[in-house]
């Protein structure tokens, strides 16, 4: 018996009216995504991709985000993922960074984007904690 | 290096600057933007479009951001700065008698078709079609994915287009408008991938605003869900669009080989007595003034470029 396999891609979300909404977490993120495949690749598509498809990271301050699926269904939960444009009625668009095998290896892809893109981002006092947060979520991240 | 040979011309220049700051984020490095003429070429289709300075682009909201951006990815090539803007005519029509006088003679033959990089044909007839893959002076034969196409695309009939080098041009930006034309795009592009075996096949935006735009390798991911062998679906954005500008270039060559070209600034000689001092005084005539600019006779020189064949 082979070792089930997961594949991470990490993306960053786009907004088009550049607003930060913090309601948008990980949740509301991995349901719209479940829609997506869903009316992309039907309901054998869902099922197939379901078992290992989450949403491991969201960052709203700075858009990164990392899902996870199992390797078998990459391609499809990918070109899923490309077909959004709308998210509660915010244009959104996701930006391909990085597909990688391994939570270490999807970790640096992110936490490089973050440090190379804001490196010195400056966040609001009321949201410092849910910043630390999502930071720390990342780098906590496990299989 | 990532080519986008497909944005279609916007009169607003606020949008193509937001498209551009889009493409600069996402890691392109060569757009072309595109003019679309339908039924035969008229005075009005010279070319009109005019590339924005990257100042301009970066100038604009998000600029600063896209810039870092870009920094940050591994797959973008140049500098923003050296973000390549073509032009690009499109000729929609379904009678190949049209199409035939539009290209007659490649690009530089008539005043239409003058001033663009790149010269594409919409086929809309089996008839143009044909004609388009076997004779047509043309470089893109672009399809439009978004409907049903009102021919078969059988293997036969796009031969000579791979022979000849013509490439085939899938825009994606329509599968994200609407679920009908998701559909059909899917259904169209298998039928290429099919019919040419990923070969003469270019992925293309066709995106009317900045959001339809999608990251080079969100792009290839699609094409393999096209049946695009996975080899032939990156070169349909990079290598392959490379090669089709290259070839694109030579057009404006006699015969694709030879180029008259101007040399450098002329130096100006002092002036002498004797039979020198006609050609002084032409020089100071308005004609003939600017001696940088001379164009026939000694000042202009032959550039042959050996191509291979």
């Amino acid at each position: 018996m082979v070792r089930f396999k997961n594949r991470y891609l990490v993306f960053e979300l786009i907004w088009k009216d550049g607003k930060l909404d913090e309601s948008v977490g990980e949740a509301a993120l991995l349901s719209t995504f479940r829609d997506l495949v869903a009316q992309n690749f039907g309901d054998h598509g869902l099922g197939q991709a379901l078992a290992s498809l989450s949403v491991k990271h969201y960052n709203p301050f700075t858009g990164v985000c990392v899902i996870r699926c199992s390797r078998d269904q990459a391609r499809e939960v990918w070109a899923a993922l490309s077909m959004l444009t709308d998210l509660r009625n915010r244009t959104v668009m996701l930006h391909f960074l990085a597909i990688t095998g391994t939570v270490r290896k999807c970790q640096k892809a992110a936490m490089d984007f973050s440090s190379k893109v804001y490196p010195a981002i400056k966040i609001k006092a009321k949201h410092k904690r849910a910043f630390a947060e999502a930071e720390a979520r990342l780098k906590s991240m496990d299989i | 290096m990532f080519c986008d040979l497909c944005l279609p011309e916007h009169e607003d220049l606020y949008v193509q600057r937001d498209r551009l700051t889009m493409v600069l984020r996402l890691g392109y490095d060569v757009i072309a933007t595109d003019h679309l003429a339908t039924g035969r070429l008229t005075p009005q289709d010279r070319c009109r479009l005019q590339p924005l300075s990257s100042e301009a682009i970066l100038a604009g909201p998000g600029g600063e951001q896209a810039l870092l951006v870009r920094k940050a990815l591994p797959w973008a090539a140049s500098p923003a700065q050296d973000l390549k803007q073509l032009k690009r005519l499109t000729l929609s029509t379904d009678d190949p008698a049209a199409a035939a006088q539009a290209f007659a003679g490649g690009a530089s033959s008539r005043a239409e078709t003058a001033g663009y990089d790149l010269l594409a044909v919409q086929p809309l007839s089996e008839r143009l079609l044909q004609q388009a893959c076997s004779s047509l002076q043309v470089d893109i034969v672009s399809l439009d994915m978004s409907h049903r196409l009102p021919f078969k695309l059988r293997p036969k009939v796009l031969a000579p287009a791979v022979d000849r080098g013509v490439m085939f041009e899938i825009s994606y930006a329509c599968c994200l408008r609407d679920d009908t034309s998701r559909r059909m795009l899917f259904s169209n592009a298998t039928a290429l991938a099919r019919a040419t075996r990923g070969q003469n096949v270019i992925l293309s935006s066709g995106a009317r605003t900045a959001f339809e735009l999608r990251s080079p390798y969100d792009v290839i991911n699609l094409a393999t869900l096209f049946g695009l062998p996975e080899r032939h679906a990156k070169t349909a954005i990079s290598t392959r669009c490379e090669q089709l500008l290259a070839a694109a270039s030579l057009r404006s060559f006699h015969k694709g080989v030879i180029k008259i070209e101007e040399v450098g600034p002329a130096v100006n000689l002092p002036k002498l007595e004797g039979s020198m001092h006609k050609d002084a005084a032409s020089s100071s005539s308005p004609s003939c003034s600017a001696l940088g600019k001379r164009k026939s006779g000694r000042g202009s020189a032959v550039t042959a470029n050996a191509v291979a064949k």
